[in-house]
C-alpha cells in the first residue's frame, strides 16, 4: 500500500461516521446512506480535492450532503412535507402527530422532524450531526451563518409548538 | 394553545434533543470503513484498468488514421529527371528483345552488331510505366543506317584476292649463282682400328 493510500485510509476512517450521519440525514435510509458513503469517498479519491480542504470537516460533509441530494433527486424520492401549519395538528387526516398521541416516543418525534420543511430541518439536524457549528452548517448548505442561526431558532420553535401541542391534545384526551 | 411555561420548556427541550441526537445517528457499521475502503479501491482499479483498455484501442485506431491521412495527402511525386530518363529508356527495347531472334541493335559507337543470345533483363519485365521520354525509341532513319553501314565499312575492310596483293615489279630479277661442292668420298677404316 502507497504513502498515499495510506493516508486515504486514515482520512476514511477519521470522516466515515460524519459522512454516514450527514447522506442519512439527507436520505433517510441506512442503504442509500451507506451507498452515498461510499460514492462520496470515491469521488473524493478520484479527484484528491481530500488533501487540499481546509477544514476537513465542513468539506467532506458537503461533499456528501451534495452527493446525497443529488441521489435522492435521481431517485425521486417523495418530497419532503411542505411548510407545517398548526391546523394539521387538530385535522382528522392520520399524520405522524396522531402518531405520537398513539404511542409516544422518540421514533414520533423523528417522524415529526420528517414533517418539517426541508429548509428547517436541514440545519436542524446537521446541528445534531457531531456538534456542526453555524459556520460549518453554514459552509455545507452554502448559507450565511446567520441565516443557518435564524432556520435552526425557526426549526425548533415550530417542533417544540408541534410537540407541546400534541401534549396538549393528549392531556385532553385522557382528562 | 396556551403557551407553555419554564419547566415544560426545558422538558421539551430535553425531549427534542434526546430525538434529534437518535435522529442524527442512525447507528453506524463497525466495518463501515472497511467496506468503504474497498470499494475505494475496487472502483479506483476497475476505472484503471478501463483506462488502458480505452488506450489500448484508441492508439491502434489513431495510427491507422495518421497512416490513412498520410496515404491520402501525401505529395505527388516529382517529374523524373534526366536520370531517369536515361535509365527507363531502355526498357522498351528490353521487351523487343525477349523473342530470342537476332535483331539490329545500335550501341553508342554508332557500331551495327547481333545479337542471338538474348539478353539479360535486369529491369521488371513488365508493369514499368511508359514515359514520354526523348528520345523516343524508333527505328533508325535512312541517314542513319548509311551512317551505320559506312562505320562499319570503317572499321572490317573487306578481303582482297591474293593474286592482286602480289606485285609484279618490272626489273629483272638477278639471282646469284648456286654453287654446291662435290661430295668428298669416304676414307676407308684402318685395319686394326677397331
Amino acid at each position: 500500500m502507497t504513502a498515499e493510500e495510506t493516508e486515504f485510509s486514515e482520512f476514511v476512517r477519521r470522516h466515515s461516521r460524519l459522512v454516514f450521519q450527514v447522506a442519512h440525514a439527507v436520505l433517510r435510509n441506512s442503504y442509500d446512506a451507506e451507498d452515498a458513503s461510499q460514492e462520496t469517498f470515491l469521488k473524493l479519491y478520484r479527484n484528491r480535492g481530500w488533501k487540499e480542504a481546509e477544514n476537513e470537516r465542513a468539506f467532506v460533509a458537503r461533499a456528501a450532503w451534495r452527493l446525497a441530494i443529488d441521489q435522492r433527486s435521481r431517485r425521486t424520492l417523495p418530497a419532503q412535507a411542505g411548510a407545517w401549519s398548526a391546523e394539521e395538528v387538530t385535522s382528522a387526516r392520520p399524520g405522524p402527530e396522531q402518531a405520537l398521541l398513539r404511542d409516544r416516543g422518540e421514533a414520533r418525534v423523528h417522524a415529526l422532524i420528517d414533517a418539517l420543511p426541508e429548509q428547517l430541518r436541514q440545519p436542524l439536524v446537521l446541528s445534531a450531526i457531531q456538534e456542526l457549528n453555524s459556520r460549518e452548517i453554514g459552509e455545507i448548505l452554502s448559507l450565511p451563518e446567520g441565516t443557518v442561526r435564524t432556520r435552526l431558532q425557526r426549526a425548533r420553535q415550530m417542533l417544540r409548538g408541534k410537540i407541546s401541542a400534541i401534549e396538549e391534545a393528549s392531556h385532553a384526551r385522557t382528562r | 394553545m396556551r403557551e407553555p411555561d419554564e419547566h415544560e420548556f426545558d422538558e421539551l427541550d430535553r425531549l427534542m434533543d434526546a430525538a434529534l441526537s437518535s435522529y442524527a445517528d442512525p447507528g453506524v457499521a463497525e466495518d463501515l470503513d472497511e467496506r468503504i475502503l474497498r470499494y475505494v479501491t475496487a472502483s479506483a482499479r476497475q476505472r484503471r484498468r478501463a483506462r488502458w483498455l480505452a488506450w489500448a484501442m484508441v492508439l491502434p485506431a489513431a495510427a491507422c488514421a495518421l497512416i490513412a491521412v498520410a496515404v491520402l495527402f501525401r505529395k505527388p511525386e516529382p517529374a523524373p529527371g534526366n536520370s531517369e530518363i536515361a535509365r527507363h529508356r531502355q526498357v522498351p527495347e528490353v521487351r523487343q528483345q525477349s523473342d530470342h531472334s537476332p535483331h539490329l541493335k545500335t550501341t553508342h559507337l554508332g557500331a551495327v552488331r547481333f545479337h542471338s543470345r538474348p539478353p539479360i533483363s535486369k529491369a521488371a519485365p513488365e508493369e514499368l510505366p511508359r514515359l514520354a521520354v526523348f528520345p523516343t525509341p524508333q527505328p533508325l532513319t535512312p541517314q542513319e543506317l548509311a551512317l551505320t553501314v559506312y562505320a562499319s565499312q570503317l572499321h572490317s575492310p573487306e578481303p582482297k584476292p591474293l593474286a592482286a596483293t602480289t606485285e609484279r615489279p618490272d626489273t629483272p630479277i638477278s639471282i646469284a649463282a648456286i654453287q654446291i661442292p662435290l661430295i668428298q668420298p669416304l676414307e676407308p677404316p684402318s685395319e686394326g682400328a677397331n
